[in-house]
């Protein structure tokens, strides 16, 4: 696999949210907003892409029998820090993201991820695989959160262009399955029609 | 080198321990470089929220902030002062009656229990319903208002054959009766704190609970 497939397969081919249907707890929770879900995404992004990276540096001195736990000891002092870094500087977003931060943790990408890829590639590789999974968590969250707000609160990264209020629905929980299934079908149909060629 | 098929179990010990203790040791200088910065948001969080429901002062209302116990709670007064005479109170009180849990209102009130302003301290209600408490739609209709002439329950509740005078969001009345007691509470602190007699219809345990046979038909 070349290093640029290995970056751009978290996009669309293997997309964590939207084929792979990993993580859906932070996918439906967060997303009632596009400045939530981006940055949801991006905190996911900077634990899948450091997880990675020490995961695949440290995969030789773990016996296999504990590689779990050593895995989730690593992933969770990430996410901690994470949290710490976002309590300091970036209040809002830690107040508007709330329990989803400290979720990250148990959050099955990230996991998935280390045991799939991390424990069984070279550090640069590993990094390529965080970046394009967690940009392609991003995304998904990105766009299902500004579909739901456009419909849901009539604005668009905060940004209101309609007097009142939207369908309610769509910042409620049903909203967030209902786009999600459109996501995913829009998403499948995009994928067979660019990956056809290659097979 | 660890054999990673059959290893020892002195080998699985000292590679967790070693993991746990580098890990540790990341989160707690990480904790050490950020602590002063999110102490400092904290409170610079705080002192904007007391800006917007305190009047002009030129101390610190942090600083001379008491306790006041009230029904076995403490509240929280910060106490705005202006050349030594005090001249609005801020009193931060709370509640678990939200449709999400918990509501806490900072109210700052004029020296004769008039409110100023209040600010939602902590406030998870349903996005685009409950939320809206944070609007100045709804929220702006305690300004200026006196508890001793205004009743701070909502329209459609009745409280010893008087109705309420605040103006529930639509379809999130848990919510709003959750802000409105919240205002409540802090009245009913500060008047104890101030030595003034506190109506009897304020009772400040009973009062938003009085209705819940039909709470919330609409939501």
């Amino acid at each position: 696999m070349s290093k640029l497939s290995i970056l751009t397969k978290g996009l669309l081919k293997e997309n964590p949210a939207l084929v792979l249907i990993l993580g859906m707890c932070p996918t439906l929770g967060v997303t009632t907003s596009a400045i939530n879900g981006l940055g949801m995404g991006l905190a996911t992004t900077f634990v899948i892409l450091l997880s990675n990276v020490i995961i695949s540096a440290i995969k030789n001195f773990i016996p296999d029998n504990v590689h779990i736990p050593a895995y989730i000891v690593v992933i969770a002092s990430l996410v901690t820090i994470l949290q710490q870094i976002l309590a300091a500087y970036l209040p809002d977003l830690n107040e508007s993201l709330g329990l989803f931060i400290p979720l990250i943790v148990v959050n099955c990408i990230v996991l998935g991820r280390a045991e799939a890829f991390a424990s069984k590639n070279g550090i640069v590789d590993s990094a390529l695989d965080g970046l394009g999974m967690g940009f392609g968590f991003t995304l998904a969250l990105t766009v299902l959160g500004a579909i739901r707000e456009i419909l849901g609160s009539g604005a668009v990264f905060g940004f209101k262009f309609m007097e009142g209020d939207g369908i309610i629905g769509f910042v409620l929980a049903p909203g967030a399955f209902l786009v999600l299934g459109y996501l995913i079908a829009v998403s499948k149909r995009l994928s067979n029609k660019i990956y056809k060629k290659e097979d | 080198m660890i054999d990673k098929k059959n290893p020892t179990i002195i080998q699985m010990v000292v590679v967790l321990l070693l993991i746990a203790v580098i890990c540790s040791a990341g989160v707690a200088a990480i904790y050490d470089a950020t602590k002063d910065t999110i102490q400092q948001q904290k409170d610079e969080k705080e002192q904007a929220s007391l800006k917007l429901v305190l009047p002009e002062h030129d101390n610190d209302p942090v600083k001379d902030a008491v306790s006041i116990s009230l029904n076995g709670e403490t509240y929280q007064c910060y106490v705005a002062k202006k050349g030594g005479q005090p001249v609005g109170y801020a009193v931060k009180a709370g509640n678990m009656n939200g449709y999400n849990g918990h509501v806490e209102v900072l109210t700052g009130f004029l020296p004769d229990g008039t409110i100023i302003n209040t600010q939602a301290t902590a406030l998870a209600e349903t996005p685009g319903l409950g939320q809206k408490a944070i609007e100045p739609k709804y929220h702006d209709q305690f300004n200026g208002k006196n508890p001793n002439a205004f009743h701070l329950w909502v329209k459609k509740d009745e409280r010893d054959g008087k109705k309420g005078d605040v103006d529930a969001i639509s379809a999130a009345t848990i919510t709003s009766r959750a802000y409105a007691h919240a205002v409540q509470t802090a009245y009913d602190a500060l008047m104890t704190h101030l030595g003034k007699s506190v109506e009897a219809h304020s009772g400040a345990t009973s009062n938003s609970n009085a209705n819940e046979s039909e709470i919330d038909k609409d939501k």
